[in-house]
């Protein structure tokens, strides 16, 4: 030891080397705990996916059958209107000829038949006539669906958003641990004065990022 | 005294292994975050892409839905049309009944008219009874599709953004490691090796802050959200000006789209400047309105719009995006300016990022070839062109056909040329062969066809024909042109198809209607005589041939055969 340098005792050697030791496995466990936030933030965007996909498929077939229905509730309106009108004539206009009758019966047959094609849980009146009502069915078709599976791709997206920015949260944290690894090691050589403040610096950074890291993963 | 250099020595050389340490920390947490950028810019451009494609599927039944209701009114309109013109031939209880039967009519046509969409305005004209679906399908279709394609797009870009970051920063880890390794090596060496080795690794560490930092303050230019949405709407105005102009529209027609476009346009570039997409946007839409003002004779203000459209397309290019589809409008410019070399250069980069377009530029660069004077180049091009449309059929539609049979035309007026004649005869019979599933050569066809005769048949009270003087001439509102067909040597099975022109007011090219075109498989005898009539599919729904000019062309086995004008007034 050359004179001058500032002396260090041996238990104060043996206590920086242990913070040391301790602040670069913290730092470890924080990075490994931030790899697995990572993780389970790629598998929430694997389920976000999945759960578009399992919308589109919803999707198609609600405007498949709102297609089917709609073409069926339309058809059979104009047929009930249709025969509506060719009966009032019958009844009140003796120039009429007898195969309109024909006409009529053919009408009401037909709109029984659209009638039967119809999705009858779902039908609305509308201006007294029966309306197929595509909006509730496609809620109530989405509301099922979603009884059944995940639906909801937005509800991973924001969980995956949460969890990487955790991750990179503790990740950023190793900046504080590898701080207090400087300020310890400046603490240890004997050529540097002021050792207790470098220590003291170094013991507070350590905190902060142990508190830090704590708060994010317990909450 | 060198036992005291020696320790000072130590000390910085591990006080800077330790500063590396935070740095490298520092540099592990800008590349986790680069990551977690990419990561999720990469899930939210697989997202977009099964919306866009769910939005696709979901559009298909909304749009048949609705086709089918527009349908529906058209021939319900048709039918009302009958009864009027019954009821106005009746007398007595028997023009009563043809009125009860017109007001019943006009009830169902009211019914479907107040369930549909595309039945409402904006997209139906109670005056004129007529419907907007080319507007319906923009905005219920194309104009969302485009948001969600644009957004995905830029997600993509994003997430390459991020994943360059990513690289630097892990090259910068890995030069960090030997730096470190050379710094400790330092510690344990003495003399000049010493101080080489902790030079060597002081100065990879610089580059590593350096390196890193210049990523760090790398921005990602993001576009908002606003813009993307105006760049879809910008698009839906733009396809439709296009529509106009490729339908045989002029400028005046397409200006309620070009005006709005370009005002959409100058919006997202004061937002978002230098945003390649609505700049290679705004290029389409220029080269566009210089290709019409160009071909009204307008030539200095085309060759101006054009020159700003190439400006717009080098501005993009600068910016590092080249999609094949930027050189593909410059070697259109290119070519309506007479640069060939510049011309026949672009196409040939366009084919080489889109060798699935090959029928379009395949024919551009023929066209190309001609003007410079290397015609056996020019035909093999077209050739090769035509034999990828007759392998690829969807990607040369009769719409493209159409646009290239329409320029052919316009380049013989503007800018005569031997060989753009047969060029454009070879189009239209390799056409009618590709939509046949016959290949593009027609085989030696002995069938012959009189020259076309047009006609216009009297008819008796019971509506039999009793005359058919000839006329070329069809007045105001004619629902059928009638013409008679005289075919000889027929054989069964030979297709006779017929492709119908018309020359809008003030133009001087034909522009095919496809929807007067017809195709028929013969089964009739060896020789036939024929009345013939050009209509649209549902003339009885009130559908009449507009005024104009008319050229009528007879295909048989994909070979032309016969030819005829008339006019309807």
């Amino acid at each position: 030891m050359s004179e001058g340098e500032p002396k260090l005792s041996e238990l104060r050697k043996t206590l920086l080397s242990v913070l040391i030791a301790l602040a670069a496995t913290t730092g470890a466990l924080v990075s490994w705990q931030a790899s697995r936030l990572g993780s389970r933030a790629a598998t929430a965007d694997g389920q976000a996916i999945t759960a578009a996909l399992n919308e589109a498929g919803n999707e198609m077939s609600i405007a498949s059958d709102v297609f089917l229905f709609e073409t069926n509730a339309r058809e059979l309106r104009q047929h009930l209107e249709n025969a509506r009108a060719i009966h009032r004539e019958v009844m009140r206009n003796p120039a009429v000829p007898v195969r309109w009758l024909d006409e009529w019966q053919s009408e009401i047959i037909r709109a029984r038949v659209r009638h039967l094609q119809l999705n009858t849980d779902f039908l609305k009146m509308e201006n007294g006539q029966e309306v197929f009502d595509s909006r509730r069915y496609g809620q109530a078709m989405r509301a099922q669906a979603a009884s059944e599976k995940p639906l909801d791709s937005a509800s991973f997206t924001n969980q995956s958003d949460a969890l990487r920015r955790k991750s990179v949260f503790l990740v950023a944290l190793n900046l504080l641990f590898t701080s207090a690894i400087f300020l310890f090691t400046g603490a240890l050589r004997t050529d540097i004065g002021r050792k207790l403040g470098w220590m003291t610096a170094g013991i507070v950074f350590y905190a902060c990022g142990i508190g830090l890291a704590l708060g994010q993963v317990l909450f | 005294m060198k036992s005291i250099q020696d320790r000072q020595f130590k000390t910085a050389v591990i006080l800077i292994l330790a500063g590396l340490t935070m740095m490298a920390s520092l540099v592990v947490f800008l590349n986790v975050r680069g990551s977690a950028r990419a990561s999720a810019a990469v899930r939210d451009s697989r997202i977009l892409a099964i919306r866009y494609l769910t939005h696709l599927g979901r559009s298909l039944w909304d749009i048949a839905a609705e086709k089918d209701l527009m349908v529906a009114a058209q021939e319900t309109a048709g039918l009302i049309l009958q009864s009027q013109a019954y009821e106005k031939m009746s007398k007595g209880s028997q023009a009563g009944l043809y009125r009860l039967t017109h007001e019943r009519l006009s009830r169902l046509k009211e019914l479907l008219v107040e369930k549909g969409r595309i039945t409402q305005p904006p997209y139906y004209n109670p005056q004129t009874d007529t419907f907007d679906a080319v507007q319906y399908f923009l905005d219920k279709v194309f104009v969302p599709a485009a948001e969600l394609l644009e957004s995905q797009e830029q997600k993509k870009k994003e997430s390459v953004f991020w994943d360059g970051k990513v690289d630097a920063y892990s090259t910068g880890l890995a030069v960090a490691a030997v730096a470190v390794f050379l710094l400790t090596l330092s510690l344990v060496l003495s003399g000049k090796a010493r101080l080489a080795m902790a030079g060597v690794g002081l100065a990879l560490a610089a580059a590593v802050a350096g390196s890193s930092l210049a990523a760090a303050l790398r921005p990602w230019p993001e576009v908002s959200s606003v813009s993307l949405k105006d760049l879809a709407l910008a698009s839906g105005e733009v396809l439709r000006a296009k529509l106009i102009l490729d339908f045989g529209g002029d400028l005046q027609a397409a200006s309620p789209f070009t005006g709005p476009a370009e005002r959409i346009i100058a919006g997202i570039l004061k937002k978002d400047p230098g945003y390649p997409a609505a700049l290679e946007l705004r290029a389409r839409l220029r080269a566009a309105v210089g290709e019409s003002l160009f071909f009204a004779g307008r030539l200095a203000e085309g060759r101006a719009e054009m020159d700003r459209a190439l400006a717009d397309l080098d501005t993009v290019r600068r910016a590092g995006q080249n999609d094949g589809y930027l050189d593909w409008t410059r070697g259109f410019v290119h070519l309506l300016l007479g640069r060939w070399p510049e011309a026949e250069a672009s196409i040939e980069r366009a084919l080489v990022e889109l060798p699935e377009q090959g029928f379009a530029l395949g024919v551009m660069k023929a066209v190309v070839l001609l003007y410079e004077g290397k015609k056996p180049a020019s035909e093999s091009a077209l050739e090769a062109a035509l034999a990828q449309a007759a392998g690829r059929p969807l990607a040369s539609d009769p719409n493209y056909f159409r646009i290239f049979v329409r320029n052919l035309e316009r380049f013989r007026e503007i800018s005569p040329a031997q060989g753009l004649e047969g060029m454009e005869l070879r189009l239209k019979e390799a056409s009618v062969l590709i939509a046949l599933g016959k290949g593009t050569r027609h085989p030696a066809v002995a069938a012959t066809v009189a020259p076309l005769l047009f006609v216009n048949p009297v008819t008796d009270k019971r509506g039999e024909i009793i005359d058919i003087p000839a006329s070329q001439e069809f007045p105001a509102s004619t629902g059928r042109a009638y013409f008679l067909l005289q075919l000889k040597g027929m054989s069964r099975g030979l297709s006779v198809v017929r492709r119908v022109y018309r020359r809008l007011p003030g133009q001087v090219f034909w522009i095919e209607q496809l929807r007067l075109g017809r195709t028929e498989h013969w089964d009739g005898p060896a020789e036939a005589r024929l009345l013939g009539s050009v209509e649209y599919p549902m003339p009885e729904a009130g559908e009449s041939l507009a005024s104009g000019r008319y050229r009528l062309e007879i295909f048989i086995e994909g070979d032309l055969k016969a030819a005829g004008e008339f006019k309807v007034r």
